[in-house]
Formats: structure tokens, C-alpha cells, sequence
């Protein structure tokens, strides 16, 4: 199951990156994040749960 | 499928034997090149005046009675990523302008000191991250993509433009273009190939190495480019040389005329002498997870101030690519490097395992895509090319071995596929040679045995047979 990022979350995030031109979507941005973070925890079984 | 113009070794003999020359080089490049611009965009710079000022320095020299090195006068095509003074760099972007170098990269010092001739700069995919490299076409059907993000060095060399072109590859840039073009192509060793003055995209992952036309013409450039001697194992033989075969998961499934070609590439391996055997790799299950976990983090490095002051300028899945690298946590790319690590110590270890020097792939799961509808579909599921075309090819980056693609036969459509060879690390020479021995099973070594028609001009003006 992907890590949840709402939207709020996405725009603060890019908001902390300095990523405030309005061609950034924060609803995009959290879709893309929750898919990168599920193919990153899917490295579980080939180096281990991450500890951090 | 083999590229249309001649290779080194054939050039080399015309301009020694004074049966051409290389201003006669630089005219039929030049006339050949505006003919096609407007149908396939090989290149995005060419300056007439200074080819045809290096060209007659060339022979100034030759007629002087010495030679640089092994390219001399042969003309070389540059990705538009890699600097060369006087030219603008433009990275397939608008985030760059039309100031020229103040300075060649090393590649392209390397390759003037070997006498090359710089005919030019090749179409780029944008910031040299992705599989279609417009406004370039395929050669075979310009309504297919050349694949990228070399694509326009491939299609300068699949043409007969020019018989070898520098490329980058960080996932497959190299190998994909050259796979669909109908060429041959070297991702080098990782790190034997400097890229000092070329364009980053994920510094772990990038490499700059040669498309030929033929599979010594990748060699002969890689001695330019590396210091290395691989041109001497071209030719040798492969009696006994074991190869595992690899085509599970990510590897397959792949289109059935691919299946077809690889099979009887594998089988002329074999009635050389060649002992192929399965080798299985389950850890590359997980290399798109590893290659777009480290890519992310090292692109936003490069780009993080465009990211932040020019993103409208960046095409959207690049511009969202990079931005994640500036908003995931850096345990990422700490996790995805690990990975990379554990990726290519389970290879070397299948190696060991198999007692194989080198491995072998379909380069490609699929011929060219249409720009109309860049998708594939195998066994009944839908992949976008971005995907399918690395699945096959980033494995090699992970591990920074060697990965040499050779043309060996075509779809139904006639679409160029390729044949890939994998060796361990710093044996370019191994996968060259074992190409080498396919290429000239299959009928390709003198780069003369290609479909598109343009070395024929070249011959009856040369004379050559």
C-alpha cells in the first residue's frame, strides 16, 4: 500500500523546496510521490526494510 | 538491418589510397545532410564552413604525409549535449541558449587529436532523458521514433551520415536508439569514458560512448575515447567463449519477432563455437525501481535552479521526474544506490556461477513505436516506451558493465532489431568480439549491407565497388 500524501502535504513540501510556480499541481505532485515511494518500498526485499 | 553507409576501415582505405578525399567526404556529408533535414533531423548544428575548414586540414596533412590517429579526416557526429568549442550546447531544451562553448569536452579533444572531423550536433531528447528525441525520425519509417536519447546520432549513423556518433546513455540512451535504428552501439565500462564537458543527468548512471556503423567502428572510437586497444580483439576468435543467456523478467516478455531474431542470433553464436547457456538473475525484478530511484535525486541536483525559476521550460514528465528528487527524502537515493550495488553483485555472481564471460539479451523488448501512439503491447499488457525500452537496458548502468547492441534481423515491418552483449567490467573488448563474430554471421561487418539506399551515392561518386 503507498505511503498517503495529500495534497496539503504536496504543497507544502513544494512550497519547503522553493517549487512555487502554479505549473507545480499538488495533487499531481502527491500522486507522483505516493508511486516513487511504493516502487521504493518494493526495495524491501531486495535490501531490507529501511530503518530511518 | 545495417546501417547505409561504409565504416571506418572501408573510409580509412579510400582517403589512404587518395581514391577520395576528405573535402569529397565533407561535400557528400553536407549535401546529404541538408537533403534529409527536413524529413528525419539528424542534427540540430551543423556549420558548413568549419567542416569543410577541418576537412581541408585534414588532407593538408595527409598530403604532408602524416595522420593523426585512426579517425583521420573521418567525420564524427556529437549529441547536442556534449560541448564543442564554437557550437551552442543546447541540451534539447530552451533552457539553453545559442552561446557557444568556450571549450570542447574531453571526448571531443580526444577524438580531434585522433583526426576526427566534428561534422556536427545531433538531435537530442530533452536534457537527454527520454525515447523520442524529436523533432528526429526513424530512417526505416519516419512515422516511428529513432528512439533516444541518441536519437539523432542514430539516425546520422543508420543514414550514412556519418559512420560513428557520441552518445550518452544512462537507462539505455545509447543502446535504444541504435537497436531501433539499425546500428551498432557501446555503452562503455562505467568511468573508462570521461564526460567531463557533457551535460549530467544522474551522474551514477551516465555514460558517454560511440554509435557505429559497424561493430569496429564502436571499437575503433572507444580506443579514441577510453586509451583502450579493444580494436584488437575484433576479429578474434570466440571458439569456446561461454555466453549465459538472459531473458526472464524485466528482460521478456518480448514481441514474438524479437523472440525469433534473438533465438537465431543465439543459434549462430552457437555454430561459432559458442557455448550458451540460461542464466538466471531474479534480482533484476528489481531494476526500474533502483534506476528511477537513484535518477530523480542526482537530475533535480543538475536542473534545481530551472526547477525552481524556469519549470514551464522543462517538458512535464522530466520537469516531475527531477522535482521529485528535490521533495522525496534523501534515503531514497541512499536505498536505490544500495540496490544498484546489490543489483550488480547479483550479476557478477550469476556470472561466476554460469562460468560465462558474457551475457546475452534482446537489446530491445519491441521495434520502434509510432510518435502517434508510443506504446507497446506484449502477452496483454500495455507499456509506454519510456518503460519498455529500459527495462531491457538499465540492468547495465546499474552494474556499469559494458553493453554492446549489434543489428541481427528485422520485424515483419522491416523495423531494425538488436542483439545485446554484456560483458564484465573493463572486458569491453570480450562483448566487441563476440559482436563482431554475430555481425559478420549475419552479413553487416563491412557496414555496407544496410537497406536505406544512401552509401550508393557515396559509391558511384567514390568509385568504390
Amino acid at each position: 500500500v503507498a505511503e498517503s500524501i495529500p495534497p496539503a502535504r504536496a504543497a507544502l513540501l513544494l512550497a519547503d523546496a522553493g517549487l512555487v510556480d502554479p505549473v507545480y499541481d499538488p495533487d499531481a505532485v502527491a500522486r507522483d510521490l505516493e508511486a516513487r515511494l511504493d516502487l521504493d518500498r518494493s526495495l524491501d526485499a531486495l535490501i531490507g526494510a529501511d530503518d530511518a | 538491418v545495417s546501417p547505409a553507409g561504409p565504416g571506418v576501415a572501408r573510409l580509412s582505405a579510400l582517403l589512404a589510397s587518395r581514391q577520395t578525399s576528405s573535402r569529397e567526404l565533407a561535400e557528400d556529408f553536407l549535401r546529404r545532410e541538408a537533403r534529409e533535414r527536413s524529413r528525419l533531423h539528424a542534427f540540430v548544428v551543423v556549420d558548413a564552413d568549419d567542416v569543410l575548414a577541418q576537412a581541408d586540414a585534414a588532407d593538408a596533412e595527409r598530403q604532408r604525409g602524416s595522420t593523426r590517429g585512426p579517425l583521420h579526416g573521418i567525420l564524427v557526429g556529437i549529441k547536442d549535449i556534449v560541448d564543442v568549442r564554437g557550437y551552442p550546447t543546447r541540451n534539447g531544451s530552451p533552457l539553453y541558449g545559442h552561446t557557444p562553448a568556450d571549450a570542447d569536452a574531453e571526448v571531443v579533444v580526444r577524438l580531434r587529436r585522433s583526426g576526427a572531423i566534428i561534422a556536427g550536433k545531433t538531435t537530442t531528447h530533452e536534457l537527454a532523458c527520454g525515447v523520442v528525441s524529436a523533432p528526429a525520425r526513424n530512417p526505416h519509417d519516419p512515422t516511428r521514433v529513432p528512439g533516444g536519447s541518441s536519437g539523432g546520432s542514430a539516425v546520422a549513423v543508420a543514414t550514412g551520415l556519418v559512420p560513428i556518433a557520441i552518445g550518452s546513455d544512462t537507462g539505455g540512451s545509447i543502446r535504444i536508439p541504435a537497436a531501433l535504428c539499425g546500428t551498432a552501439g557501446l555503452k562503455p565500462t562505467f568511468g573508462i569514458v570521461p564526460t567531463t564537458g557533457a551535460l549530467a543527468l544522474s551522474p551514477s548512471l551516465d555514460h558517454l560512448g560511440p554509435l557505429g556503423a559497424t561493430v569496429a567502428d564502436c571499437a575503433v572510437a572507444l580506443d579514441v575515447l577510453a586509451g583502450t586497444a579493444t580494436r584488437d580483439h575484433v576479429g578474434g576468435s570466440v571458439d569456446g567463449l561461454r555466453v549465459g543467456i538472459l531473458t526472464h523478467a524485466p528482460i521478456g516478455p518480448v514481441e514474438p519477432a524479437v523472440a525469433e531474431a534473438f533465438a537465431c542470433g543465439v543459434e549462430l553464436l552457437r555454430g561459432l563455437g559458442i557455448v550458451c547457456v540460461d542464466v538466471t538473475v531474479p534480482e533484476l525484478t528489481h531494476v526500474i525501481a533502483a534506476e528511477f530511484g537513484i535518477i530523480p535525486h542526482e537530475a533535480a541536483a543538475v536542473h534545481a535552479r530551472a526547477l525552481r525559476e524556469r519549470p514551464a521550460d522543462i517538458d512535464a514528465p522530466i520537469r516531475t521526474l527531477a522535482a521529485a528528487g528535490l521533495l522525496l527524502p534523501a534515503r531514497v537515493h541512499r536505498r536505490a544506490l544500495a540496490a544498484r550495488d546489490a543489483i550488480g553483485a547479483a550479476i557478477h555472481r550469476a556470472m561466476d556461477h554460469a562460468g560465462v564471460a558474457t551475457l546475452a539479451t534482446p537489446t530491445l523488448p519491441a521495434t520502434a513505436a509510432t510518435l502517434e501512439h508510443p506504446y507497446h503491447t506484449i502477452d496483454g499488457t500495455t507499456e509506454h516506451i519510456g518503460l519498455a525500452y529500459v527495462r531491457t537496458t538499465a540492468a547495465f548502468n546499474l552494474s556499469g558493465q559494458p553493453a554492446l547492441t549489434v543489428p541481427c534481423g528485422s520485424d515483419p515491418h522491416g523495423l531494425p532489431i538488436g542483439f545485446q552483449i554484456v560483458a564484465r567490467r573493463g572486458d569491453d573488448g570480450v562483448a566487441l568480439r563476440i559482436g563482431a563474430a554475430l555481425e559478420a554471421g549475419l552479413g553487416g561487418s563491412d557496414g555496407l549491407g544496410g537497406t536505406l539506399g544512401a552509401h550508393r551515392d557515396h559509391d558511384e561518386r567514390t568509385g568504390a565497388a
